[in-house]
């Protein structure tokens, strides 16, 4: 087409690279607490589905350099590398690529066909295969004990730490929590996530409508019960809230496409997040709460034909 | 009807013609040319059969087709298979005229603007061959019967250009603008119009300023409508709803809500065809494929394009450089709307706006559809491109209904931002095509089915016919039979009651 018009055109690689760009902070202030081991697990997650997506453009007799070179799984691998414990096995980080790569997108068609957000799909599969290894962090640590991260004691996040303290009949101010790392990585991701509004790359439809559902939901929640939930503001900048606020649920592939539908979606997500952190097994809901969603999103697509604009 | 404020599009793009682009708003008449090539096609796509045959001598302003004109004096020298300027590329009937350089033209008498009926001036911009100069090629007195059914009906003067790079109107009313007005107001005060719009891209200032004084001299009741360019406003459906809210559906005329869009230049043409002028040539705008360089030349309908370009090339040094490019060829209409033109001697028609020289840009390799919605915020007429190509491509024509494939225009908004340089506005084309196909074969069904039905119930009369006429055979046969019993039988008796000798 052409281009005499010096339109700001853009590529899907250059979406791609803009988010990246978007998660280096909080990615920086992960291993800064973490250690080198989120390093090693986003290296690892990358090697093995870029082996996957070549494999299966080979068998798909297709060019495998431009299906890579599209950042969209190196994207996706970086997603679901930062959701996952330092110190994981190695078989296990192979595995939960191979699925986010095969089972999450390639089994439907390769990109853009996907109902499922890839890296949920490859989080999803490692919890529940490996629910012991995968709720294991190690305490945040600063980067100069972090050398020995692999020897350090397993901790568990705040959000488990929460959980046993309601099993065990606790209330949540009799014990020192220490959420600053989180609450610091959480801020991290909503800078990353500005960045991406004002770029242009995502609209502010569904993290703001999965931001204020989940804020609402959890303050029913705590207006019930005060004693064992954290307090809204603090379960904002919890878990992996903004990073699948702002870089999770706005993947646009399995997102819905008409803008009524994406605040349903993510208000959805939202109260979904909320529901399961509340009264389910597991301490972090956004995987379920998304997975969940994007079953919806056909039914959404269907429900807003025709009302794209505001 | 006329809106207070001017409704913005929900879409479109603010296209710019690159900085410190040239165009050459003077008007350059072509020479005559040897040769003419006139397909025998209206703007419906139907063949049309000539009214002259090969040898035969006209004179200008002859109809040797229905609706179709000679644009000089000559012979028809061939009927032949020739490109006409369609995306197909595809070859139609075409009649030759060689020129015999007398430029005669039938002459036909003045029609007054009081004096004559409506039905005469209807008639002189039918016999004068006037069609919409703006992109569609419609059929001017059409669209006007149309509107006269409608009481004091809305006159929007069209003079927003479709793309970049197209600025034939600009140059027709810096060059014209007294004449403009002039034809503006006689439409008016024949159809007795309660409004009139002049509708301009608010940054054409020269020919805003000529139109302005234009109007005061005149003392005219038309109103100027300055907008912000953004592409597609030139579309008669867009323009529409972007001055009067009014949303028009594909294949809806704005003539049915009372409301009369018309291009610049045809009105123009009406005017002059009142005078006794034939529609017989156009402003068409010669661009170079960077859009930095353009000329306006006055170009008879049927001049080859190669010549029109040639003539460029002699008056602009800048389209002779692009025209020497490698890879150069030549496009008719506009950057979005444009397609490449293979034959050199096709044709310049009423709706040929534009012809771009030079390298055509390089295309992008294609990827994936990542739904990321960019092509819906930028459609101007609130579709969701991204779910239409996915049903296209998917050949699912009902899903695509769903999504109003109908009422997509074609603008290539969309093509222009996707990100994974989808051909989106082809495969909508392509999916228009199919499923005008489908309401074709459908139709044939449905007139298969009750020709079949007829079929069948002529067959079940006549069987019943056959069994009534068999049955009452048969029982004449039956009696017939009977009485041939009867008198045997009476023979017999007799025969029986005779004493035997």
């Amino acid at each position: 087409m052409n281009n005499a018009f010096s339109l700001p055109t853009r590529s899907t690689g250059n979406i791609m690279m803009n988010v990246m760009l978007a998660l280096i902070p909080g990615t920086v202030l992960m291993v800064y607490w973490f250690g080198a081991g989120i390093i090693v697990n986003i290296s690892v997650i990358m090697l093995v589905s870029v082996a996957c997506e070549a494999f299966v453009q080979m068998l798909r007799q297709r060019p495998a350099t431009p299906a890579i070179l599209d950042g969209s799984m190196l994207l996706a691998a970086w997603l679901l590398g930062l959701c996952l414990p330092p110190g994981l096995p190695l078989f296990e980080l192979i595995i939960g690529a191979a699925s986010m790569s095969l089972l999450g997108k390639h089994v439907f068609g390769g990109l853009g066909q996907n109902p499922f957000n890839p890296a949920m799909v490859g989080y999803a599969v490692l919890l529940i295969s490996f629910p012991k290894t995968m709720t294991a962090w190690i305490s945040p640590t600063e980067f100069s004990q972090a050398a020995n991260a692999w020897d350090s004691i397993t901790q568990a996040t705040v959000l488990d730490r929460l959980r046993d303290l309601e099993r065990q009949g606790l209330s949540v101010y009799e014990h020192t929590l220490s959420p600053w790392p989180w609450n610091a990585i959480n801020v991290a991701w909503l800078f990353g996530g500005l960045y991406l509004l004002a770029r242009g790359i995502i609209r502010w439809h569904i993290p703001i409508a999965m931001l204020l559902s989940a804020a609402v939901a959890h303050g029913l929640h705590y207006w019930a019960f005060p004693q064992h939930t954290l307090p809204p503001s603090s379960m904002l900048l919890s878990g992996a809230m903004m990073l699948g606020a702002f870089f999770i649920a706005t993947d646009p592939v399995t997102a819905p496409s008409s803008l009524k539908a994406r605040l349903l979606y993510g208000a959805g997500i939202g109260f979904i997040t909320v529901a399961l952190r509340s009264f389910s097994n597991y301490p972090e809901g956004i995987a379920f709460a998304v997975l969940l969603m994007n079953c919806a999103v056909p039914l959404l697509d269907r429900c807003f034909v025709l009302e794209t604009k505001p | 009807m006329i809106k207070e404020s001017i409704q913005d599009l929900p879409g479109g793009l603010a296209l710019q013609t690159p900085s410190g682009a040239h165009i050459d708003s003077t008007l350059h008449a072509m020479p005559l040319q040897t040769h003419y090539y006139l397909p025998l096609v209206n703007y419906q796509r139907d063949v049309l059969q000539p009214n002259v045959s090969v040898g035969d001598k006209v004179m200008g302003g002859e109809l040797i087709a229905s609706g179709v004109i000679a644009p000089t004096s000559g012979t028809i020298t061939q009927l032949t298979h020739h490109t006409w300027p369609h995306p197909s590329l595809t070859k139609v009937k075409t009649l030759t005229l060689a020129a015999d350089g007398q430029d005669d033209f039938l002459t036909l008498p003045n029609i007054t603007l009081c004096d004559d009926s409506a039905e005469e001036k209807l008639q002189r911009i039918e016999r004068c061959s006037v069609h919409g100069l703006g992109g569609a090629g419609f059929n001017t007195a059409k669209k006007i019967q149309r509107v006269m059914e409608h009481n004091a009906p809305t006159l929007i003067v069209n003079a927003v250009e479709c793309e970049p790079g197209i600025n034939c109107d600009d140059a027709l009313i810096q060059n014209h603008s007294v004449a403009v007005i002039e034809a503006c107001d006689a439409l008016c005060k024949w159809l007795n119009v309660s409004n009139a719009l002049l509708a301009i891209e608010d940054d054409k200032t020269t020919a805003i300023e000529k139109l302005t004084q234009a109007l005061l001299a005149q003392q005219s009741t038309m109103q100027l409508a300055p907008l912000s360019a953004i592409y597609p406003s030139g579309a008669e459906s867009t323009l529409v709803q972007r001055l009067t809210g009014i949303q028009l559906t594909q294949g809806q005329p704005a003539a049915k809500f009372g409301v009369l869009c018309i291009n610049v230049a045809t009105v123009l043409a009406i005017h002059q065809a009142w005078k006794g002028l034939f529609s017989a040539q156009r402003i068409l705008s010669v661009t170079t494929q960077d859009l930095k360089h353009s000329v306006n030349l006055q170009v008879r309908f049927g001049t080859p394009i190669d010549s029109t370009v040639q003539f460029a090339a002699s008056v602009n040094p800048f389209i002779a450089k692009s025209l020497n490019e490698n890879r150069a060829s030549v496009s008719v209409g506009g950057p979005l709307s444009g397609f490449t033109q293979t034959n050199d001697s096709t044709p310049v028609m009423a709706t040929s706006n534009a012809l771009l020289v030079g390298a055509m840009p390089i295309k992008k390799p294609q990827s994936a559809c990542i739904r990321c919605t960019d092509c819906a915020t930028v459609c101007p007429v609130n579709l969701l491109p991204q779910e239409l190509y996915s049903a296209v491509s998917a050949q699912d024509t009902d899903t695509a209904q769903r999504y109003a494939l109908d009422n997509c225009i074609l603008c290539g908004c969309c093509d222009l931002v996707c990100p994974a340089n989808i051909p989106l506005t082809s495969w909508f084309q392509h999916g228009k095509d199919e499923l005008k196909h489908q309401r074709a074969a459908e139709q044939n069904a449905v007139m298969a089915k009750a020709r079949s039905e007829k079929h069948n119930t002529r067959e079940q009369q006549r069987a019943l016919d056959k069994a009534k006429a068999d049955a009452q055979r048969r029982k004449v046969a039956a009696q017939r039979s009977q009485s041939a019993i009867d008198i045997k039988a009476a023979l017999e008796r007799v025969k029986n009651k005779r004493p035997s000798s």
